[in-house]
This record gives structure tokens, C-alpha cells and sequence, in this order.
């Protein structure tokens, strides 16, 4: 008989919340038999289809693009669907799966991300060009665009907002989500308004309320760094006018070919 | 709360920074005291030779020094953005403040023993 | 349940990918006031956001370097420089790929905007790689013969649908988000709204509009093994065929060659755009034999067959044969890094192989889907093979027939196809709006009927289970009309169908709650799965001939003669097969008559 690579049995204990029938929280365990590369998503695929329809969950690509399924899986917030359940067994071949802490339970592992969205509009997460649009593209170096730090790869999963302990303590802070998307529109060049965005960001309830507790770091998916765009946005608003004074200079030349550096 | 070393560095942070905030309090409650003369000032000087608070004392170096050392790390994480080396930074931190903790409160601890 | 009430909107668009928030949002910047979006998962969920390669237009930024070869490094074009590349060469390109079954009228109207769009997305911040000089990079891809992919990294999907939806609001669109469509109410040619499930509370409601589009993606999830999310079920497409609008060209379905082995994730094309290379468990670079101009960059269809082909005889790799090796370690450490940082991720955490250091094992995956809803250019739905609107429903993106892709769709062109035709369609829509359409009175309760229908679901006892039922599916579609298809496993195929169907009738939904039950969901998208699937075998079946991504071992070769027309379904009768049909494709005989396709 051949070694298809299955495990022993696990057991999956999940956080099950229907505020329309339950009156708190409570953890149910499910056992599973999974194969070598199962992931946590799989096997609560697996639950649901098989065992118990009712659990429910969000997920849609499986592919950590979409950035649905994000969830707390023992005590830590990450996408569940590109993580082996095998790595994230404890000694007793148990995993324990809860919703995105700090954030209102609609149901099970699905939680209510309106404060977190409404965070995001708040930056206004679109650019705002200046009023000399070009023809063609406008001219960015490849310099300009490391210099976000890979921030476009965000994809809003709310592992890093969630794992936050001023969001946890303080309903205003912006949140390491918008402040990310913050700094990538403060230090896109094609932006007219780094001024005004770090006049919004530049504040006690956004980046200097950040305590640098790193948690967002460790949630993050994608290996972003929020605290490090936190960071450049405090010492940024410390020198707003140069700041905006350097921008109006460098979208002067938006349209041209930018100084290939030797 | 989500529990990493950078959570449990903020509630640190929060703990010995309340903890100094009462000592300085009652710091100033013995040394104004002076303001009262000698007597007044070697009374309540007194009050915290018992060897409670001396003991007390290590754990406000303790305090001092962690809170100070990790003050320095914060600077330096921000100045310079130092966002890789996480875990790392904070068991430095413990570990310096730790040292220079039993380096002075060594002789706290002897001076408490030999009766003052 | 909940009972229902009714909302009115001047536009309803379901589906929040690049489609319908490019309808969206034109919509709102001719003037719409009042543009409302549903999305049965968040907007930024949309599968959208899993295009990885890039967006093709004709830009002339970059040009292979000279004298080294097809595969060797591109350089910026100087400026002043002769173009390699435009509209007229992608143009060909498309229809070329298309196997001759793309509207070619349509296909001139996408290439034409394709620079436009492009610039367009560029201006609304979006972060794009560039060229040392500043400009959008690109890369080549398979089927295009000019370097115009315009990529971000390998994440391209990504960064054009936050661009969008970010505009999409700061035009103040309303979205409905976890809202899920359940029907649309066609009367009498008129489309006048549809009812949908309020995912949160388990409410239904009646929405009324002058217009409403489609912009519901895909349907690979018909398919064992696909690159497409969960969520990529077609309901649009089988909601649009039960209320009486016909399908078209169902029966192609792209199979992308690299697939994750065993996941079916999307392993970019630009893989093989950078450089990548296909080997068979003999280490040899087998697309010599298949394709021996264009190699790995061949077409998708022609790549997929020839790994299939390879695989069918004994030369396939992993422990059960059915794998191949994408092998990507003479790009280097540097390139990978730079240019596929997130394949590389996907490979590393899927199956365990890190390309810069061994080559990744992949198979063909059900990608894409070329049928659907047909339109004309404008995103006008089409109620007939001859052509005719129906009055008030639009349809653009994946889900759309419009037909820009005929039988196979080159790589790059769906992610401007979907900005295009729904940046179109929005226009339309504005205009139709702004011309005096007004919101159509209902004569049925649309709202009592669905409500009856999920009452009716929820509550039978039932005992077969509804991932089984889908599992069966998605392998009888998987191995009896795949990439290899003949008469008899089609013909099984429809008789597993129809059992399903039966099957189905006592299928059973375990969460009986109304608050967010997403059991309820995967049963009705079950049900759409086996819908829309009856039609692409049928179609399948009765096309005797190979095109583009069909392909029949017992009618090896393309018949022009007989078969240079596209697929039109319609519903029949209840348990009677769909109802055929054939539309013209439109051909520009003296500038792109049909060829023979070689690569």
C-alpha cells in the first residue's frame, strides 16, 4: 500500500459564536485526518463540507492574494490558506483556530471589519495627481518605486490591524493598514498632496500613536513593514514644508525620462 | 493581548513608567522634607532603610534601568528604523538592564545585610 | 428567513473585479448619480487580484536586445527609436490566438484602447515596474510577438484592482459588499433588477435599476484542478442562462500549462516570459517538438496540449506521472527576486521547491474561461444568435462573450479586456441612463419566488452532500471534457451530469441559520456549477471540429468550412439539452483572413 503521506488524526478546535443563538464564545473540536500538505484552510474545508456545515469562515483564492481568510491561528494572527496545518501542531496534534482578535464577531472565525475599512477610506487610499496629466506614463524611477518598500503587495487582510495592541486599547489610531497605504501615496512622486496626507497621518491618533510594538511585522503576510513606513511618516511630518517643497520640484519633471543613476 | 515580545516590552514600558512616576512622588515627599529640617528629613529618610525597601530600591533600579535602556532602543529603532532584528532588541535590552541591575543592586542587597 | 423589501438604484453592477468597478466608476464620471456595486465577497476579494503576469498594449517601451535571440534580455527603446510593436501586430496576435473565432471588429476596438487604458491606470497611481529611464516596463508573453506585457512584478491583477477600487469610491460608488445575487428578473426582453441575499442576516432583497450589469468572472471551479478561487462558481453566467439570456462558446475552456502540481495555483506566465523553461522526466525541453518557433511562449491551448500530450504518454513527472518541471534556475537569483517574488512564494509554501534553486513541478490548470454571456463592443447583452439587445443588461469581464478571446485567450489580454469593455460598458450604461430609461415596473414577486426557493433548500432533509456532488463534477468535467476531449466521455459526461442534477434535488444544507450561512452559498453555487456545466459539454459535443482551446482526439483538425461560427445556448425545456445555435464571427477577410495556426 502506498504512503499517500497522511499524518494521524488531528484535532482542530475552532472558536463557534452565533450571537443570534450562543451567549458567548465557546471552542469545538473537530477530528481530522489530514495528508502531508494539507493546509489550515483545507482542513476547515474539509470540516465544513463533511462535518459541520455551520462552521463558517471566509476565504476565496487559497492562493494569499485575496486576503479573506485571515484568522488567528494559537494566539497568532496569519492567512490560513497558505500555512501547512502540520507546522502548526502542538504537542498534542492540536491546533486551535479564533477569529481576528479585537474586532466584533459577526460569526465564527468571521469578524466585522468596518472600523478597519473605515480607516482605510479615511487616508484617502487614492492617488491625487497634479493638474499636468501627460500624454503617456508619468516618468517614476525604479528607485522611486523600491522606495515604497513593496507597500503595493499589501493586500488589506487585517492580520496586522487585528494583532495591534493600540487598535486593541484605542477605537481612533488609524492602523498600521492605512498608515502603510498612507506612506506609499505620501512618497509616490505622481502624489500632489504629500502635505495634506501628512497633516491627516501626522497625528496623535495616527502615526505617532504608534508604540512600536512590532506585532504588525510579525502578522503580516506579505513580510511587510508598517512600522518602518510609521517611522518615515513621523520623521516626514517633522519636515512637511521641505517635504512638499522637494515634491513640487520633483513633479515638475514628471513627464520626462528620470536620471538613469549610474 | 496579543503576546509577543514587542507587547510585552509597551506593557513594561507602562508598568515601570507608572512605577516611577509614584516613586518620584515619594521621592519628593522625603526630600521636601528637608524643607523641615534635619530631624524631620533624617525621620522619613529612616522610614525606607527597612530592608523592605531596600529590597524595593533593586527593583526601582531594576525599573530605572530597564525603562531607560529600552527609551535608548526606542530612539534608535526610530531614528534609524531598525525594524529586522525585533526579538533580538528586546532581549538586549532585558538582558543589559538585567546586568547592570545586579551590578548595583548587589551592594544594595550587602549594604541591607550588614545592618545599614 | 427574514422577509424581503425592495431597493432602487439608477445602475446595479454585480461583481466588484476590474469589470464591473471600471463600469462603476465611468458610470459616476458621465454623471450617474446613483451607481450601486454588489459583490458577494469584498470587493478587493475579487479574482481580479490573482492576474499575476502583466496587461498587454502596445506601448514601445522596450525591445528585445538585438542579435540575442527570442529569448534574450530587453532593453528601453530609445527615444526616437523605430517601435517594434502596435496595435495592428497585437491585433493580429489576438486573433491569431483566438484561432480565427475572435471578432475581429471587436478585437481592433480593444488593441485600439489597450495604450489608453493602460496610461489611464498609470495616472491613477497605480505602481508599475519600470525601465532605468521611467517608463512602465513590460516583458514578452506567450502568443504576443512584440514585449508588451506592462507588469508590476508578478502581481499585476493585484495592483490594477486596488487602483480601481480606490477610484471606484473616491467617484463616491456605493458597494454592496458579501451581497449575493440569487436572480435576475428579464421580462418580456426588459431586465428590471434582481433579487439578492443580504450575506450578513440571510434578508433578501428586491433591487430595481434602469440598467443592470454582469461582471461575475469566471468558472473554473467546474474543474478539478484550476487556478481560480473558490468564489469563481459562475453564478452570473447560470443565473443570466435560467432567466432566458444564451450563453456563448461555453465549451472553451483555457487550461493555463502551469498550474502548482497538485494545487492547480497560478504559476505566471511570465515564467516563461522571463526565461522559463518546460522539461518532461527525461529533462528534455519537450516544446521543440510542439511549437519549435515560439517554445514555452507558444499559446496557452498548445502549451497545455502538448504537456497533456507528454504526460498522456509516459514522460510526466512527481510520483503519479501527471506533473511537469517549470524550470526557472538560469534566470538566476537576482531576476527571480526582482521580477517573481510572489511565484516564488507560492511555490516555496505549496509544494516545497524553491525555483531559483530547482526546477517547480506544474501541471495544466483550468484558468479561464472564454465563453459567457455574449455582448457586442458596447456591453449590450445579446438575447440571440442574430445579434439583437436585450434592453437594459449589460455584461463585461470574464463573464462576458464579447468574443475578443474566439477559442483560446492569449495571456495579458483578459486584464485589459475586462478594463476596456467595462470602462465601455459604463458608457453605455450613462448613456442609456442619460437618454430617459426608466426603471421598469415588476409584474411577477421575484422576491416570493427566491424566497420560497432557498425556504425549500434550507428545510428538505436530504442526504446527499453537496462538496460530493461538486467533487463528482468537477471530475467528470476534469476527464471527459478537458483538454482532450472525444464524443464518448462528453457523452458520459452529460449522462454524470444529469445524474448530479437529479442527485442534487436531495441535497442537504446543514446550517439552517439565517446569519452569515455560507453553507447555503456553496449549495446554491453547486447548483449553478452543475447548470452552466450541462452547457459547455453539450457544446463541446456538438462542435466536430479542434479549435483553439477545444480539443477533440476524434476531430483533430479546425473546419473553417463548417465551424467558423460561434456557440450560441439557450435554456430548453426542463430536462430537455440546451438549445443550439450559431452566430457569425466577424472577419476582416482582406486584412486577417483565417490561417493556418502555427507557432
Amino acid at each position: 500500500m502506498s504512503n499517500n503521506g497522511s499524518q494521524p488524526t488531528v484535532t482542530v478546535r475552532v472558536q463557534r459564536f452565533n450571537p443570534d443563538i450562543d451567549k458567548k464564545p465557546f471552542l469545538q473540536e473537530y477530528r481530522l485526518t489530514p495528508q502531508r500538505d494539507t493546509t489550515i484552510l483545507d482542513a476547515l474545508h474539509e470540516i465544513k463540507t463533511h462535518q459541520d456545515g455551520g462552521l463558517t469562515y471566509r476565504r476565496s483564492c487559497r492562493h494569499a492574494i485575496c486576503g479573506s481568510c485571515a484568522m488567528n491561528v494559537n494566539g497568532r494572527n496569519m492567512l490560513v490558506c497558505n500555512v501547512p496545518l502540520r507546522k502548526h501542531l502542538d504537542r498534542r496534534n492540536r491546533v486551535t483556530i479564533r477569529p481576528l482578535p479585537y474586532l466584533p464577531i459577526i460569526k465564527d472565525l468571521v469578524v466585522d471589519r468596518s472600523s478597519f475599512w473605515e480607516q482605510y477610506l479615511r487616508i484617502k487610499p487614492w492617488l491625487i495627481p497634479p493638474d499636468d496629466i501627460p500624454e503617456k506614463e508619468f516618468r517614476m524611477s525604479p528607485q522611486e518605486v523600491a522606495a515604497l518598500q513593496n507597500a503595493e503587495k499589501c493586500i488589506m487582510c487585517g492580520a496586522c490591524y487585528s494583532a495591534c495592541t493600540v487598535v486593541a486599547t484605542n477605537k481612533k489610531y488609524i492602523g498600521p493598514h492605512a498608515l502603510l497605504k498612507a506612506f506609499m501615496r505620501v512618497l509616490d512622486p505622481r502624489d500632489a498632496t504629500p502635505g495634506e496626507r501628512l497633516k491627516e497621518v501626522g497625528t496623535d491618533e495616527g502615526a505617532f500613536r504608534c508604540h512600536t510594538i512590532f506585532n504588525c511585522i510579525d502578522a503580516c503576510p506579505k513580510g511587510l513593514d508598517p512600522t518602518k513606513a510609521i517611522e518615515t511618516l513621523r520623521q516626514l511630518a517633522a519636515k512637511r514644508q521641505a517635504f512638499e517643497a522637494a515634491r513640487r520640484e520633483r513633479q515638475k519633471s514628471l513627464a520626462g525620462p528620470v536620471p538613469v543613476s549610474e | 493581548m496579543y503576546k509577543t515580545p514587542g507587547f510585552i516590552s509597551f506593557a513594561l514600558r507602562r508598568i515601570t513608567g507608572i512605577a516611577l512616576v509614584l516613586y518620584l512622588f515619594m521621592h519628593i515627599w522625603v526630600i521636601g522634607s528637608a524643607v523641615g529640617g534635619a530631624e524631620t528629613f533624617n525621620e522619613r529618610l529612616n522610614l525606607f532603610q527597612q530592608p523592605a525597601f531596600k529590597v524595593a530600591e533593586v527593583f526601582l533600579l531594576a525599573a530605572v534601568v530597564w525603562h531607560a535602556f529600552d527609551g535608548i532602543r526606542l530612539l534608535i529603532v526610530s531614528q534609524f528604523k531598525v525594524t529586522d532584528t525585533r526579538a533580538s532588541q528586546f532581549y538586549a535590552v532585558l538582558v543589559l538592564a538585567a546586568l547592570v541591575t545586579i551590578a548595583g543592586g548587589v551592594p544594595i542587597l550587602l549594604f541591607m545585610l550588614n545592618g545599614g | 428567513m427574514p422577509s424581503q423589501d425592495e431597493i432602487t438604484h439608477e445602475v446595479i453592477i454585480v461583481g466588484a473585479g476590474l469589470a464591473g468597478s471600471w463600469a462603476a466608476m465611468t458610470a459616476a464620471q458621465e454623471g450617474v448619480k446613483d451607481v450601486a456595486v454588489l459583490s458577494k465577497i469584498h470587493p478587493l476579494r475579487s479574482h481580479s487580484s490573482a492576474a499575476q503576469g502583466g496587461i498587454a498594449a502596445a506601448l514601445n517601451n522596450v525591445r528585445p536586445v538585438a542579435d540575442t535571440g527570442p529569448r534574450g534580455p530587453l532593453e528601453q527603446i530609445p527615444p526616437g527609436d523605430e517601435p517594434v510593436d502596435s496595435w495592428e501586430l497585437h491585433m493580429f496576435d489576438t486573433i491569431k490566438g483566438s484561432d480565427w473565432l475572435g471578432d475581429q471588429d471587436s478585437i481592433e476596438i480593444m488593441v485600439k484602447a489597450a495604450p489608453e487604458i493602460i496610461y489611464t491606470y498609470e495616472h491613477m497611481g497605480c505602481v508599475f515596474s519600470r525601465t532605468p529611464d521611467g517608463r512602465i516596463a513590460q516583458r514578452r508573453f506567450g502568443g504576443h510577438s512584440a514585449p508588451r506585457a506592462n507588469y508590476s512584478a508578478d502581481y499585476t491583477g493585484h495592483v490594477l484592482l486596488h487602483t480601481i477600487h480606490e477610484q471606484a469610491l473616491r467617484h463616491g460608488v456605493n458597494f454592496y459588499s458579501e451581497w449575493y445575487c440569487l436572480d435576475l428578473n428579464v421580462e418580456d426582453g426588459v431586465c428590471k433588477g434582481i433579487v439578492a441575499l443580504e450575506v450578513l442576516t440571510g434578508k433578501l432583497h428586491t433591487l430595481r435599476a434602469k440598467a443592470v450589469m454582469f461582471a461575475t468572472g469566471g468558472y473554473g471551479r467546474a474543474f478539478r484542478i484550476t487556478s481560480n478561487a473558490y468564489a469563481n462558481t459562475g453564478d452570473g453566467v447560470a443565473i443570466a442562462y435560467d432567466a432566458g439570456v444564451p450563453l456563448m462558446d461555453m465549451e472553451f475552456v483555457q487550461f493555463h500549462p502551469t498550474g502548482l502540481y497538485r494545487h492547480g495555483i497560478l504559476m505566471s506566465e511570465a515564467c516563461r516570459g522571463e526565461g522559463g523553461y518546460l522539461t518532461n522526466k527525461d529533462g528534455e525541453r519537450f516544446m521543440e517538438r510542439y511549437a519549435p518557433d515560439k517554445m514555452e511562449l507558444a499559446p496557452r491551448d498548445l502549451v497545455s496540449r502538448s504537456e497533456q500530450t507528454e504526460i498522456d504518454e509516459g514522460r510526466g513527472i512527481g510520483p503519479d506521472g501527471l506533473g511537469i518541471h517549470l524550470d526557472m534556475r538560469h534566470l538566476g537569483r537576482e531576476k527571480i527576486l526582482q521580477r517573481l517574488p510572489q511565484i516564488r512564494d507560492l511555490a516555496i509554501e505549496f509544494v516545497g521547491a524553491d525555483p531559483i534553486d530547482e526546477p517547480v513541478p506544474i501541471q495544466p490548470t483550468a484558468h479561464y474561461s472564454m465563453g459567457g454571456i455574449p455582448t457586442n463592443a458596447d456591453g449590450q447583452v445579446l438575447a440571440n444568435a442574430d445579434g439583437d439587445p436585450l434592453v437594459g443588461f449589460y455584461a463585461a469581464g470574464e463573464c462576458a462573450c464579447v468574443s475578443v478571446h474566439g477559442a483560446n485567450r492569449l495571456g495579458t489580454n483578459s486584464l485589459l479586456e475586462a478594463s476596456v469593455f467595462g470602462q465601455r460598458a459604463g458608457r453605455t450604461i450613462a448613456n442609456f441612463i442619460q437618454d430617459g430609461a426608466k426603471l421598469q415596473p415588476l409584474s411577477g414577486n421575484p422576491g416570493e419566488r427566491n424566497q420560497q426557493h432557498l425556504r425549500a433548500l434550507l428545510d428538505r432533509p436530504g442526504k446527499e452532500n453537496v462538496e460530493d456532488i461538486a467533487q463528482e463534477l468537477k471530475s467528470t468535467m476534469t476527464d471527459n471534457c478537458g483538454i482532450f476531449r472525444d464524443a464518448g466521455r462528453m457523452a458520459a459526461a452529460l449522462e454524470k451530469i444529469g445524474a448530479l442534477q437529479e442527485r442534487f434535488k436531495a441535497a442537504k444544507v446543514m446550517d439552517k441559520s439565517s446569519r452569515f450561512n455560507t453553507d447555503l452559498l456553496a449549495a446554491l453555487e453547486t447548483s449553478h456549477l452543475l447548470t452552466f456545466s450541462e452547457v459547455i459539454v453539450a457544446g463541446a459535443q456538438a462542435r466536430t471540429e479542434s479549435r483553439g482551446a477545444h480539443s477533440r482526439t476524434d476531430y483533430p483538425k479546425r473546419d473553417d468550412e463548417n465551424w467558423l461560427k460561434h456557440t450560441v445556448a439557450h435554456k430548453g425545456e426542463p430536462s430537455e439539452p440546451p438549445i443550439l445555435s450559431y452566430k457569425p464571427v466577424f472577419i476582416d477577410w482582406e486584412r486577417y483572413p483565417p490561417q493556418e495556426r502555427k507557432y
